[in-house]
Formats: structure tokens, C-alpha cells, sequence
């Protein structure tokens, strides 16, 4: 069973975005970079996948510039064999059409049974990279998977638990397929020292991207969400609080 | 000079693995100790789940060789562990740091294939804690005048004696204890043996009230008629007194980190609370005389943490570094207090309330100006190693 985990770097939640001078970019200095979240949870699902298996390995895939790196080598850390990396600065910015392509390219070399990654990036959040690549692998895919039930050993099929407007649909898949990860009950791995220390001697192939496969979208601009309005607090007892409400409903807000 | 001065320097830049690290630790220390640093601070309870979660990363064994289950990390690695620990619970920082550079360390480095096969890979695993017993209740930094005495019958020494402020006490599984076995030598008539908790005849004292680093334990490990086996002996018969200074060297790297994270940890607070927080109509952190409260700590944090580096470098590059670990520890654990005070000082009135750290990081960092050598102790270790310097010289 040899699984593939697509990986993202992305700014921490807790980073705050500002605009670069160039209006479509955002200004990269003191931004924290780390595994986007839902992919750090595939590359848990994927360690506890080979663990009860016992058997394959479990390749990082990533698309990216420089930095990216540090991802990889913590994915490593957590466990992972060894990486992948399409590495090339002019990435920073290239659209999910381009990176889908870069990524089709590089799997359609590799031998896997099963690719698993985030449900969503948290930079972008366009969410379109593994469905176009499941479409162009002509695999099956299942999204906003919470937990993986079952892994045949054989590499014939699993099945995936996933959640939907309140209820859980049980979806069996084919191998091999691609499955799209929510964050579910496990919680992802901190890197051992060991761990740490086994990495340095792991594998990252690096290559080099086709760039004449060019980006379709482009970004012209982009500006922050309006900041928030204060929130109003009513003091009082608790029939002055409902009335002051109402009237701030009626006459300020307007919408009753 | 210039050439290791400049390997030196470069070697402060991180490495991928060193940065790796800090950003584990860091996560591990936010997620699991911050929340609940004040509450064990307040109720004087041992965090040993917090042990045997740094036991399942491997952090226990983080500096202890591979072959013994260790991390095979160097001492950077360990200052960076320490002063992110401390950052969150200083109490939690300092029962690691005990555990692995005042016993695990010197077991792994003065001990017999003996010692090594049946303690170090249980340090290294956490399946058992250490504890180092120098001080006495009639001496601290006095090292060579302590009371406790190992008498030789043949096969086994007799230890008897009181050991003072020991941190883990009680706690710890292994007491890495320095006794007098021949008085007449003073420091030259010192060894260094390893007791077990279980061992007959070892007892421990009430647990200290102390002012910080309340969920620490400290407390008297009292030795009547303890039979030590002599395969217990580190090293040799009168090595003792090496054993312990040598060991001090390196833990006070420990605690240099141990008071930085202490210094970051007000310098973040108080920053964060400056940005946010109001007065005549402006936030406090646009008024000049906070600003230069804040570049002051930020400053000296800098500085703090290089010499706290430098110290670990040169550990790690064999040099001699007696004089570098006592200026990172003299300077780092005054800075920890002095950082303290200041973020009490700019949370005001809240500060000095147990609503917010700024108070723990207070008590917490007064230790740190007293342990493994007090201040003064420190000022006279550089005092006597400039002499030594200008001596040769001329």
C-alpha cells in the first residue's frame, strides 16, 4: 500500500496577512509558514493507514517554492519515507490549473494505491487541485473525508467515513483513488526527536517544473476584510436590554 | 582565535533540524503545559504527565547518544528545548533540565559500560527520572564541605548524610549523590555514586513552600545507612568533585535557557498587553517610557540568548567553556527577573494580580539567580577565569 500525501505550505492562522507594495501579493516578511492544517491531517491519516497495514510507504508530494521545504521536512519528521518536491520560486503565485497540471505529471510517474490530502488550503481556499487531479488521473475521489474505516492490505479498496449536512455517509472506493481530508478524531503527530534526527537522512527528490505550462487565472488585486464593527452591548435589566435591542433593530439596523 | 570565533558565529544561524525542533517544542509547550502552569503553580502539584509526554517525543534522551535511545542532539538543540519549556511553565523546564544535564548526562559520561547498559537507556526513554545531590543544609555553592560520608565495606559503600534542595526530590528515580569517602582529602576525597529511590535507608524531607517554580519538587533526600553497590561509582573513587563541577559547567547552560524563556515570556506578555491596552486616550505602547522599558528587555533577550548559544557551541565543539556557561547564566537569570519586573510594571495594577503571569514569571525567575550557582558564585567563576586569562598572556 503506497500512499501519497499532496502538501501545502501555507501562512499560519495565526499570521496576520498584510498587502505587499504590488497590489496582487501579499507581503511575505514576518509570516510564520507552516503544513496547511488539513493536509497535516492526511499525512496523519496516511502513518496511521501504514501502521495498521504494516506494509508501503508514505511519499510527500509537494509543489512549491524554496520555503516549502520546511514542511517537508517536518512531514518527514512525523514519519513519512520520503519526499517529492517540485520546487521552483515562480510557483509562489501559479493558479490551481498550473500546480493540478505539475502535479498530474509527477503521479502519472509515480506508483501509488491511494493519494490523500487537505480538504481545503488555507491560503487560497479554492479547494479545485485534488478534484481536477482525480479527474485527470480518471480515479475515483471522495472529499471532506473525517475518517478512514477500513484499508484492504491487498490494496484493493477502503473505506471512508465522511461527513454531510449532519449525517455520515460510508463511501467504499476503488484503488486506486484519492480522498480529500477533514480533520476527524486524530489529532496530527508532533515530530519526535527521533523522528526529527531519522529525517535528515530521508529522501527529497527534487524537480524541476515544466514552466511553459502556464498559469490560466491571474491575480490583479487583492484588499483585507473590512474590519469588523464593534460589537454593541446592551447593560441593563433584562426587559431594558430587550427593548433597547428592538429599538436598535428598528431604527438603527433596520431590519425589523 | 578568530577562526573558531567565526565558526562560532555561524554556526547561531539555525539549522533546519534546530528550527524544526523549536517550532515541536513550541507547540508541544503552548498545547500542553500553558493552560494549566498556573493552576499546578497554585496547588504546588508535580507535572509528571508532563514528563512522560517529553518521554513519548524522545525529548528525555534528547542529548543522550542514539545507540542509548537518545536524540544524538546537540546542546543548542537542548537550550532551545529549555527556554521553550520555560516559556510556558519554568517549573516544568527545570525538572528536564535537572533530569537530563545534572544526572542523565553525567551517568551517560562518567559511567562504567556497567552503568551505562543498566541506567542510560531508561533515562534516555524517561522510564526513569534523574535527580543530582550536591548541596547540603550546611552548604550550597561550598561544595567541598559537605557532611555526607560513604564509608568502603569491600563489596559496597554505607552512605549517610542529608542532601539539601533537591529538585525532583522525591520524584526522581535515580539520585545522582556526591559523598565524602575520605575527609582528609577534602574535594580530592569525593565521589560521586548513583542511589536508587528504592534502595533501604533512603527517605526524602517535606516537599520546600517556595516562593516560584511551586509545581517543581524540592525537598531533602535523607541517606541512613544506604548500601550502594561500588558498581554505582561514577567514574573513580575521588572523581567526584570533577564529576560535580563539570556537570555544573553544563547545566548552567540549562538555566541560562531556563531564564531566557522565562525573559521572553514577560517581554511577549507585556508587549501584547502594551499594544492592546489604553490610557489618555492612546495605547500605552505609543508612550516613550514604555517603549524604552520594552527595547531594553527585547534588547538584552538578544543579547542573552547568543551568549546562551555560544556556550552551547563551544560545549558541542569540545572547547573549553567554563567562563562562557557562567556569563550566559549570570546574565540570563538577572535578566529573567529584571524582565518580570518590568512586565509587571507595565500591566500595572493587573500585573501584580494572578490574573495574568506577569506575577509567576516574577517568582519564577528569582530562582533561577540562586540555583546551580548563585549569581556570586558565577561573578567569582569569571573573576577567577579572567585572572587566568591575563596570566597567560604575559
Amino acid at each position: 500500500m503506497n500512499i501519497v500525501v499532496i502538501i501545502r505550505q501555507t501562512p499560519d492562522t495565526e499570521t496576520k496577512i498584510k498587502i505587499g507594495q504590488e497590489k496582487n501579493r501579499i507581503d511575505g516578511t514576518g509570516i510564520t509558514w507552516i503544513i496547511n492544517p488539513y493536509d497535516e491531517f492526511a499525512i496523519e491519516k496516511a502513518l496511521k493507514i501504514k501502521e495498521t497495514v504494516n506494509a508501503g510507504e508514505v511519499i510527500l508530494l509537494a509543489c512549491g517554492p524554496g520555503r516549502t521545504e520546511e514542511a517537508i521536512r517536518q512531514g518527514l519528521a512525523m514519519g513519512a519515507d520520503r519526499a517529492v518536491f517540485i520546487k521552483d520560486e515562480n510557483l509562489e503565485y501559479a493558479d490551481s490549473f498550473m500546480i493540478s497540471k505539475l502535479l498530474v505529471n509527477e503521479l502519472k510517474q509515480m506508483k501509488f494505491d491511494l493519494i490523500l490530502t487537505g480538504k481545503k488550503v488555507i491560503d487560497l481556499e479554492s479547494s479545485q487541485i485534488p478534484i481536477f487531479i482525480a479527474e485527470e488521473l480518471r480515479i475515483p475521489h471522495v472529499s471532506f473525508v473525517m475518517k478512514i474505516n477500513e484499508v484492504d492490505a491487498g490494496g484493493k479498496r477502503v473505506v471512508c467515513d465522511r461527513e454531510a449536512e449532519g449525517a455520515h455517509e460510508i463511501i467504499e472506493l476503488q484503488l486506486p483513488a484519492l480522498v480529500t481530508c477533514d480533520r476527524g478524531e486524530d489529532l496530527p503527530r508532533y515530530a519526535s526527536i527521533t523522528g526529527i534526527m531519522k529525517a535528515k537522512k530521508k529522501e527529497i527528490l527534487i524537480k524541476n517544473p515544466d514552466l511553459s505550462q502556464e498559469s490560466r487565472t491571474e491575480i490583479i488585486e487583492m484588499e483585507l476584510p473590512p474590519s469588523r464593527k464593534e460589537a454593541k452591548i446592551f447593560e441593563g435589566e433584562i426587559e431594558e436590554k430587550v427593548n433597547a435591542l428592538v429599538k436598535a433593530l428598528r431604527e438603527e439596523a433596520k431590519v425589523i | 582565535m578568530a577562526k573558531v570565533l567565526e565558526k562560532q558565529i555561524q554556526t547561531f544561524k539555525l539549522t533546519e533540524d534546530e528550527k524544526l525542533l523549536r517550532k515541536t517544542i513550541r507547540e508541544v509547550s503552548e498545547e500542553n503545559f500553558k493552560e494549566k502552569a498556573r493552576e499546578i503553580d497554585k496547588s504546588h502539584r508535580f507535572p509528571r504527565e508532563n514528563f512522560d509526554l517529553l518521554a513519548s517525543l524522545g525529548i528525555t534522551g534528547l542529548t543522550l547518544p542514539e545507540e542509548y535511545g537518545g536524540g544524538g542532539m546537540n546542546y543548542i538543540s537542548y537550550a532551545i528545548v529549555i527556554e521553550e519549556i520555560a516559556r510556558v511553565c519554568a517549573a516544568t523546564s527545570v525538572m528536564l533540565a535537572v533530569h537530563l544535564s545534572l544526572s542523565s548526562i553525567p551517568i551517560y559520561k562518567f559511567g562504567s559500560q556497567f552503568i551505562r547498559d543498566k541506567y542510560v537507556r531508561k533515562l534516555a526513554k524517561g522510564e526513569l527520572m534523574g535527580a543530582f545531590c550536591l548541596s547540603e543544609p550546611g552548604n550550597g555553592s561550598d561544595a567541598a564541605a559537605m557532611l555526607t560520608r560513604a564509608d568502603d565495606k569491600g563489596d559496597h559503600c554505607i552512605l549517610n548524610g542529608t542532601k539539601a534542595w533537591i529538585t525532583n526530590g522525591s520524584q526522581a528515580d535515580l539520585y545522582l549523590v556526591i559523598a565524602q569517602t575520605n575527609p582528609e582529602l577534602k574535594h580530592k576525597g569525593v565521589t560521586a555514586f548513583i542511589v536508587e529511590k528504592n534502595m533501604s535507608g533512603v527517605s526524602f524531607g517535606k516537599l520546600e513552600d517556595k516562593l516560584g517554580i511551586r509545581a517543581s519538587a524540592t525537598c531533602q533526600v535523607i541517606l541512613d545507612n544506604v548500601q550502594v553497590p561500588k558498581e554505582n561509582i561514577l567514574g573513580n573513587v575521588g572523581d567526584g568533585f570533577k564529576i560535580a563541577m563539570m556537570t555544573l559547567d553544563s547545566g548552567r547552560i540549562g538555566i541560562a535557557a531556563q531564564g531566557l524563556g522565562i525573559a521572553q515570556a514577560s517581554y511577549d506578555l507585556a508587549s501584547s498587553y502594551a499594544k492592546t491596552r489604553e490610557a489618555f486616550g492612546k495605547k500605552i505602547i505609543t508612550f516613550q517610557a514604555l517603549q524604552f522599558m520594552l527595547v531594553e528587555i527585547a534588547t538584552e533577550i538578544e543579547a542573552g540568548r547568543l551568549l546562551t548559544y555560544q556556550a552551547a557551541n563551544m560545549y558541542d565543539q569540545g572547547l573549553k567553556f567554563t567562563r562562557q556557561s557562567a556569563e550566559a547564566k549570570l546574565f540570563c537569570s538577572e535578566l529573567a527577573t529584571k524582565a518580570s519586573n518590568k512586565a509587571i510594571q507595565i500591566l500595572g495594577g493587573y500585573g501584580y494580580t494572578t490574573e495574568y503571569d506577569a506575577e509567576r514569571f516574577y517568582r519564577d525567575a528569582k530562582i533561577t539567580e540562586i540555583y546551580e550557582g548563585t549569581s556570586e558564585i558565577h561573578r567569582i567563576v569569571i573573576a577567577q577565569n579572567i585572572i587566568k586569562e591575563l596570566g597567560d598572556r604575559t
